[in-house]
């Protein structure tokens, strides 16, 4: 059998972001996506490299769009999740939800 | 000053022409609203994340190249003038800077570095072992057998292509840096012996020749990791998909 793919929280972050932002996910508006939702903001670098990893072992894929004048003529490099970004992320949330369960941290009294 | 055009140059000799423009633009993008000084403190994250891998892989192959060169030609002393060991030499000392410098860049379980450090590894062995010829055999028939196992691994024997473009490079900038090397002592000297009395009076002739090796070093780094981009780097199978 297949070992999955092993997800970081970084990564999860990044690819959930993707997958909320659909058509619209470049660098500018994932950072923006995790920013709202964590109320921390990555910095470019490391969104760039994890963008990077990701996409050699094929969990997003990319292509270049639309340029405009406010980004001095340059093209954005959109993101989506592929087929096999979504397993592994789906791996990864079915092992949280399950440690979770029995636990009650998000409705109990220590919430 | 640096200007946004040139970092966007300086960006793209480590990620390319494309993803440097989108990233430059992601940064110009936010540089009204969030300044100047975001916007150079996030390049120079940038620059950085790209650029440690390239750099401290182009470090690293060089020292252990030249100290896995050392050490070899310590354990081979006399028998320099046979052709096949200086070639095997040459092999063992290509394969350990190609090694390096794709494992720190790529990663271990990267084509060209498993096949790079296979060919480091044996070409070592094959050396150590020269004065013994059962053993030197043996680690023929291991070489020709792990060979024939990559040549049916595509993305293996796409490596191999490059390992052996690359060592060329390698061989080539070390003949000029030997060439080179020599007319310039022949320059400073007007003979071509060369001893450590030459060498305290014309220091220069040592930084020459670290400078010339340099540079057909990063020549060679260059053409690596160009090959790699090429050949060697999994296609992804959404894209080709898509096409």
């Amino acid at each position: 059998m297949k070992r999955p793919v092993a997800l970081g929280e970084f990564e999860q972050l990044v690819l959930l972001a993707i997958l909320r932002l659909g058509d619209e996910a470049y660098g500018v508006t994932i950072r923006e996506e995790i920013a709202a939702c964590t109320g921390r903001e990555p910095s470019p670098g490391a969104l760039y490299t994890t963008l990077t990893r990701m996409e050699e072992k094929h969990m997003v894929r990319s292509w270049l769009g639309d340029a405009t004048l406010k980004r001095g003529g340059k093209a954005k490099r959109h993101v989506a999740v592929t087929q096999a970004g979504r397993n592994a992320l789906l791996n990864a949330q079915r092992a949280y939800q399950s440690l979770l369960q029995g636990l009650d941290l998000l409705g109990g009294a220590d919430a | 000053m640096l200007r946004s055009f040139n970092a966007e140059w300086l960006l793209a000799r480590f990620v390319g022409h494309q993803q440097s423009a989108a990233l430059m633009g992601d940064l110009l993008e936010q540089r009204t609203e969030r300044g100047a000084w975001w916007f150079w403190r996030s390049f120079s994250g940038l620059l950085l994340a790209a650029a440690w891998r390239p750099l401290v892989g182009f470090i690293a192959a060089v020292v252990v190249s030249a100290v896995a060169s050392s050490r070899l030609m310590t354990s081979t002393i006399g028998m320099w003038s046979t052709a096949p060991l200086q070639t095997t030499m040459f092999v063992a000392m290509a394969s350990w800077f190609v090694a390096v410098y794709s494992g720190v860049r790529y990663g271990a379980r990267d084509a060209l570095s498993q096949v790079a450090g296979a060919g480091a590894m044996l070409s070592t062995m094959g050396i150590l072992l020269w004065r013994h010829p059962a053993a030197l055999l043996s680690v023929g028939a291991v070489a020709i057998g792990v060979a024939l196992v990559f040549i049916l691994l595509r993305s293996h024997r796409m490596a191999m292509g490059a390992l052996v473009t690359t060592s060329v490079i390698f061989l080539a900038g070390y003949a000029l840096m030997a060439y080179s090397s020599d007319v310039y002592v022949h320059h400073v000297l007007r003979i071509r012996l060369l001893g450590s009395a030459e060498l305290e009076q014309h220091p220069s002739i040592q930084y020459v020749i670290l400078a010339f090796l340099l540079l057909g070093e990063g020549v060679t780094a260059f053409v690596c990791a160009k090959l790699h981009h090429k050949f060697v780097k999994r296609p992804n199978p959404d894209l080709i998909m898509a096409r």
